[in-house]
């Protein structure tokens, strides 16, 4: 028997997801972070975000902008999470 | 009894770095701790390894010649153009000291000897550290190390 999961239960912006706008016009959800990161002597954070892979698709979504809670990003690197429903991706401040 | 030569070296390279064009008045030295965005683009000054031979027989008072690399850090966080700016930091440290090459009389001459460069795109922006390694060579007596000789 087959288990088919319903992704949009893991971005549910009642608990940890939140509404981004990705690529200018298209609203997504994401679980968003931006832990503590020091690299090179110099204080940071790393902001990263989790969302379905659908949503970013692989070989268009790197460059793309991604707004969230107002600041703009630009998304850097996309990393397929476990079995690849969901991706990680690095972001950039602009 | 003042301060060991590679303190005074250290203050006097601080000092000499100090309103350059680019890092302005975010000069550190020693810092152990991270940079903040406002301490950016900044340079952080520290002493590293120091080389010690003996220039002359004698007791107490026979000389030491001293080999000291001294870094300076210059430290960049933006979204574009991060290499390049480290580069032009590297320009204006390296012309800074070359016209302070005595750092006043504490050393013989201070010469670059290496730059090594490190980028990182984990942060929020990348961020690029240029490590500049600085020969300075200065000489003391061995039962005077802060007299510069």
């Amino acid at each position: 028997m087959s288990l088919t999961e319903d992704l949009d239960d893991f971005l549910d912006t009642d608990d940890f997801a939140v509404d981004a706008t990705y690529d200018g016009a298209t609203v997504v959800k994401v679980i968003f972070d931006h832990a503590y990161l020091e690299q090179v002597d110099i204080a940071g954070t790393n902001p990263v975000a989790t969302g379905k892979a659908s949503d970013f698709p692989a070989g268009t979504c790197i460059g793309k902008a991604l707004v969230i809670n107002a600041v703009n990003y630009v998304i850097r690197r996309r990393e397929p999470v476990d079995d690849g429903l969901f991706v990680q991706l690095q972001l950039e401040q602009q | 009894m003042a301060d060991h030569v590679r303190k005074q070296i250290r203050a006097a390279a601080v000092t000499a770095l100090t309103g350059l064009a680019t890092t302005g008045a975010r000069v550190f030295a020693s810092r152990v701790y991270p940079l903040q965005d406002a301490d950016l683009p900044g340079l952080l000054v520290s002493n590293s390894e120091e080389a010690i031979e003996s220039a002359s027989l004698g007791g107490a008072n026979r000389y030491l010649q001293r080999t000291l690399t001294l870094e300076v850090k210059a430290c960049v966080k933006q979204v574009s153009g991060y290499e390049d700016l480290v580069d032009q930091i590297a320009k204006e440290v390296e012309t800074a000291l070359a016209n302070n090459n005595t750092l006043g009389a504490l050393c013989k001459y201070i010469v670059p000897r290496g730059i090594e460069t490190e980028l990182a795109g984990e942060a929020e922006k990348p961020v690029a550290v240029a490590t500049l390694r600085f020969e300075v060579l200065y000489y003391t007596a061995l039962n005077a190390p802060d007299v510069s000789s």
